[in-house]
């Protein structure tokens, strides 16, 4: 079933959906969905490729997953999951280049890229804030 | 056709009509709305007959006679079925309505007819288990809840999700196994329903199909180039566009043999000078400006050096 009739079943109502009030263009909450917005191009379900990046259990890394072309009417096969554990700027190259050289959704590129750095920049370690202590015991010692 | 399981509901015809209540008319300081007559009780004096009185009736009394059902042709009903059957085996689809399918090892899920036999719940829920439907059951046990609003009390007070659909030819305890899991329903395929394939309105329901009724569905529809054995006459709809991948057919030759090239020339916002501040944008215009500006020019310097020996000279006869 083309991804074309699909989307034209969708668009306007599936389980995904979220449309509220004062907002015009309706998210989406599906997995691959790299921006979680209501649109044919980042729609996760409909399409023959699809990408998705998630955030690795664990709290480190991510895992990139994305659609084979075979397999199409097997779900359990039809995604594939990779982990990335490396650095960020590892993380990020390894989709870049995954899109580029498999010239797999380029359309897609920078959404993939913004997703997985906001993910890592997530996991980064907070600085350290010193809060405002009153220490009474140093003001007794005094 | 859901409205077709409806049972009429109606007020009581006589409701608000069973005094004799007449309008007091007017001059005695009350509103002239049929009042009931007589005394000695609450009652007298009260108004009556109007949607606004209380105790009266109310405005266009709910009837029997409307019209509950929906009467619709068989060839448009056999269209939706046959709709609904063909999105079950796209997973995009079903995924779409929410089923838990990501586990699911092929979609149309087709099992052995071994599943006909089952007798006992535990082994439909094992059944279930190790087609990787269970996790779809496990969502209608999230969702299970109370139903906002009034139809609590109107004994429809729980509801949950759908969860699979069971297609079985020939119910050999089948329905029995699967009777008690929340969620699952079971139907044969000769009786197909389409307010289970497709609840709510929404195609692409989770359907478990055995494989005999997988089978039997050639006979039952048809394919484009049989017609179907079972139903008179019947033959699969055509599709309005044989291919609908819109990527695909913009990209076939015969269409891109047509396009003209595609334009990618940008085209900026150019920034307009004004031609009597901007000498350029001026001689863009006009070029003989050019010619004009130098001529003036020339003349104005002949002019300051003509009134310059002028000034010279005067002031050399003043001293």
């Amino acid at each position: 079933m083309s991804s074309d009739l699909c989307w034209q079943v969708i668009r306007n109502n599936h389980a995904n959906l979220l449309k509220k009030r004062n907002v015009s263009k309706p998210f989406s909450k599906e997995a691959n969905n790299l921006k979680n917005v209501n649109s044919p191009r980042y729609n996760g379900l409909c399409r023959r490729k699809v990408i998705g990046i998630e955030p690795a259990s664990g709290g480190k890394g991510i895992i990139i997953s994305h659609k084979t072309a075979k397999y199409q009417n097997k779900p359990v096969k039809n995604l594939v999951k990779t982990t990335v554990k490396a650095g960020p700027r590892r993380a990020l190259n390894s989709i870049r280049r995954f899109i580029r050289h498999n010239s797999y959704r380029k359309d897609l590129k920078m959404a993939a890229l913004r997703r997985a750095s906001a993910i890592l920049r997530s996991q980064r370690a907070q600085p350290f804030k010193k809060s405002r202590r009153r220490t009474y015991k140093a003001v007794k010692k005094e | 056709m859901a409205k077709n399981r409806r049972q009429p509901y109606a007020v009581n015809k006589d409701a608000g009509h069973q005094t004799s209540a007449e309008s007091w008319g007017t001059g005695r300081a009350v509103a002239r709305i049929p009042r009931v007559r007589g005394g000695g009780t609450h009652r007298s004096g009260q108004g009556a007959f109007g949607n606004m009185c209380r105790g009266g009736r109310m405005f266009a009394p709910t009837k029997t006679w409307r019209r509950w059902h929906r009467k619709i042709g068989v060839n448009q009903k056999r269209y939706a079925m046959v709709s609904a059957i063909a999105a079950t085996s796209s997973p995009a689809l079903v995924m779409s309505k929410g089923h838990m399918i990501q586990e699911v090892p092929e979609v149309p899920l087709v099992v052995s007819d071994k599943v006909q036999e089952l007798s006992k719940t535990k082994e439909a829920v094992l059944m279930l288990k190790k087609h990787r439907a269970w996790t779809d059951v496990l969502k209608v046990y999230k969702s299970k809840r109370f139903r906002p609003g009034k139809g609590k009390m109107r004994n429809r007070r729980r509801i949950q999700r759908r969860g699979p659909l069971i297609i079985y030819n020939k119910d050999q305890g089948l329905t029995r196994a699967f009777r008690n899991i929340p969620g699952v329903d079971t139907i044969c395929v000769e009786k197909l329903n389409l307010l289970k394939l497709a609840p709510g309105g929404h195609v692409g329901r989770f359907c478990i199909w055995t494989e005999s009724a997988f089978r039997k569905l050639d006979s039952l529809y048809g394919t484009w180039r049989k017609e179907s054995r079972r139903k008179k006459n019947y033959n699969l709809p055509m599709p309005k566009m044989t291919n609908t991948d819109l990527a695909r057919i913009l990209k076939s030759e015969e269409i891109q043999a047509v396009l003209r090239n595609p334009k990618k020339t940008v085209v900026r916002r150019q920034v307009k000078n004004n031609p009597l501040r901007n000498r350029h944008a001026l001689l863009q215009l006009n070029p003989y400006a050019k010619v004009e500006k130098k001529r003036a020019t020339a003349s104005q310097n002949k002019h300051i050096k003509a009134k310059a020996k002028l000034l010279a000279k005067q002031a050399e006869a003043k001293k």
